[in-house]
């Protein structure tokens, strides 16, 4: 039975195809369109899935769709109705959208895909809470899913068992920790709905002390956070209810002054801000989850939702409840829930059983979206006229990268498939050495042309994990997903310039042999050169653009930046031998 | 390459020729479809939800007290499999 799940409209569109509940293909749209976070419908997403498993639209048995557009539309109305005249821009703006493509789903699938079969709804969080629990290796789990907000919910917890999966509490819109999180990013200059890791990054800067840090008991006036995780805004300080801009006029009064534009400097009041809206949102997160072991009793926890890639306050759960195993799906925003829903349809609905030993219905790795052949790849060089070397030893390859990064290169890395989710992973990443005391300076400024205080991923082998940090022991499996922060050991600070950020902490990717064997072996070799086997691991793009995705887009992306060399298959291309691209991508680098 | 593979319509003269005029009727007719959307969209918020609206302030006057916990309980997932075939 073939299922394909789509998410769309709002944000990171996708698209997930599985066969017999295993999962053969999933990618998400911006990648093929080259739009950062695409809403449109996935057109290209389902055609690469499709593509992937064989098929043709005919031969789908299923479609479903993340979310339930009409009760959604109600939010919306009642929204209106509630702050009438206030409403009225928003009204013009948001509705033609709806009346010609948002209500129009099925139709919009039998256009634009030629899909005439079944079309399943699920709710928002329904299929968050699939995407977390259905791929995970538990056969029984509780589930959090937290975000901005889906048709209603803003958060839930429920528990699944086997095949059956219920949510069982709710928070209701207006009332969000994500919308929270949305409203201060807002408020500090970054654009939400992508910006949102950067404050979690900045709020290493500032003060992680509640009872020294202002803006901390400013934000608790805020929102009734109760014992039980439970909580609610006071919506006086938030005009996202019924207007485009989020914090209101009285936030920006009780944080003593103006949202901060863009290009501003950030001071350590903005730092302070960040720092105060991550312990706020760790507190109502891990209260949350408190209770929902209170109520469950259950060893193992899923999460999903845009907050569940908070890895900062992920590398606090299992220290700070008392859930014994953690697992959160790679991507656990909207994009995931394509997966979740076709999977709950598989599952819960057509009451199939799980098969969790099957390396395909246990989401293991990320590596599910396009990959390009060594011919291919040699095919495209050849095209383009670009100077190449070809490596066909493996181990040939292995030893001229690790030398690269060793001498201080920076190092695009292009293998296989790639990843699913927000994170590069060790298929389309740009590789460097931590150790280097300047890396982290070249990286910010000649190739990702980004804000000098966000800080670099660490990969390293999951046996040498605890050497390194003072991580969750055993390692926990979302730290392969590089969605666990935690702090670096005291003595390795200073030998880990690149990848320690300003608080001591780290956001690590552990790797698996059994799971990106090429990567793991690179780690190794770079280990014997360096005496670190650790690399720095950055999204393979710059500032503002998605993740590359073709062999085109990766050659481009090192000619226009201060990538040195790329690896590609079997290849290594070389910038300084290749004619200079006019493409200059300092240019383009903005959010 | 991956575009390749969308299924494209497949498409008569007749037809084409029909969708072509569509095509070209749309783009000479959006600046009026703008104004008038903007017209409608107008009367429907003053008409609609403008009273929708008095209703509704009329019928929420009450305040509550903060109840110990927010969360509210979610109604049980149907069982039957035409439920979830709505998008409501």
């Amino acid at each position: 039975m073939n299922i394909l799940g789509i998410s769309c409209h709002y944000h990171d569109a996708a698209a997930t195809l599985i066969r017999d509940g295993g999962i053969v293909a999933a990618a998400e749209e911006e990648r093929f369109t080259r739009r950062k976070h695409d809403p449109a419908f996935p057109e290209n997403a389902v055609a690469f899935c499709l593509k992937q498993g064989g098929l043709d639209i005919g031969e789908v048995d299923a479609l479903a769709f993340y979310e339930k557009p009409l009760i959604k539309f109600e939010r919306l109305l009642t929204q209106h109705v509630q702050h009438f005249p206030r409403s009225f821009m928003v009204f013009q703006r948001a509705m033609p959208s709806w009346l010609t493509e948002k209500l129009r789903v099925r139709k919009l699938f039998k256009k634009k895909l030629g899909y005439r079969g079944d079309v399943f709804f699920l709710e928002h969080h329904l299929s968050h809470a699939a995407g977390a629990f259905y791929p995970s290796p538990f056969d029984e789990a509780a589930v959090l899913t937290v975000d901005g907000v889906g048709e209603w919910t803003t958060a839930a917890m429920g528990m699944g068992r086997g095949t059956q999966l219920e949510l069982h509490k709710e928070i209701r819109f207006p009332h969000s920790i994500g919308l929270l999180y949305s409203t201060v990013t807002a408020y500090l200059g970054f654009s939400v709905n992508n910006s949102e890791y950067k404050v979690m990054g900045l709020s290493a800067y500032g003060d992680k002390n509640p009872v020294s840090n202002p803006y901390y008991t400013k934000l608790k006036q805020v929102i009734d956070l109760k014992p039980d995780g439970s909580f609610q805004l006071d919506m006086s300080y938030f005009d996202y209810e019924f207007a485009e801009r989020m914090p209101s006029k009285k936030l920006c009064d009780h944080l003593g002054g103006s949202p901060r534009k863009p290009e501003d400097p950030v001071t350590s009041r903005h730092e302070n801000i960040a720092a105060a809206v991550q312990i706020i949102t760790e507190e109502a997160v891990i209260a949350m989850l408190r209770q929902l072991h209170r109520t469950t009793q259950c060893p193992n926890v899923v999460l999903s939702g845009g907050v569940a890639l908070n890895s900062v306050g992920n590398g606090k759960i299992l220290s700070q409840t008392d859930f014994q195993n953690v697992w959160i799906q790679p991507n656990a925003g909207d994009g995931g829930s394509s997966m979740g829903t076709a999977l709950y349809v598989h599952h819960a609905l057509f009451n199939n059983p799980r098969q969790i030993a099957s390396p395909n219905h246990t989401l293991h790795h990320p590596y599910l979206g396009p990959s390009f052949s060594s011919d291919e790849v040699e095919s495209f060089l050849r095209g383009q006229n670009i100077v190449h070397h070809r490596f066909p030893s493996r181990e040939k390859l292995l030893d001229e990268t690790a030398n690269l990064i060793q001498s201080g290169k920076v190092v695009g890395w292009f293998q296989g498939r790639m990843e699913w989710g927000p994170r590069s992973l060790g298929a389309r990443s740009i590789l460097a050495n931590p150790c280097d005391p300047n890396m982290r300076d070249i990286l910010n400024l000649k190739v990702k042309h980004r804000e000098i205080f966000r800080p670099f991923a660490p990969s390293v082998c999951v046996e040498d994990a605890p050497k390194y940090f003072e991580c969750d022991d055993p390692v926990p499996l979302p730290t392969d997903f590089m969605l666990m922060v935690y702090p670096v050991r005291p003595e390795w600070r200073e030998k880990l310039p690149a990848v320690t950020h300003v608080d001591g902490s780290g956001r690590l990717q552990t790797v698996r042999r059994e799971t990106n064997a090429l990567y793991y072996d690179l780690i190794k070799t770079f280990g014997g050169l360096s005496g670190v086997p650790m690399l720095v691991n950055t999204s393979f793009n710059i500032r503002g653009e998605p993740i590359v995705c073709t062999p085109e887009q990766a050659y481009r992306c090192m000619m226009g930046t201060g990538i040195d060399c790329l690896v590609m298959e079997d290849f290594i291309i070389h910038r300084g031998e290749n004619m200079k691209d006019t493409w200059d991508s300092e240019s383009v680098a903005k959010d | 390459m991956l575009n390749s593979v969308v299924p494209e319509p497949v498409e008569g003269p007749v037809r084409n020729i029909l969708h072509r005029i569509d095509k070209g009727l749309r783009i000479v007719l959006k600046p009026f479809q703008i104004v008038s959307n903007f017209i409608l969209f107008t009367v429907a918020y003053f008409l609609g939800v403008g009273l929708s609206s008095i209703f509704y302030r009329l019928g929420n006057k009450s305040k509550t007290i903060p109840p110990d916990s927010y969360w509210l309980d979610v109604p049980p997932a149907p069982k039957d499999r035409d439920s979830w075939l709505r998008p409501f």
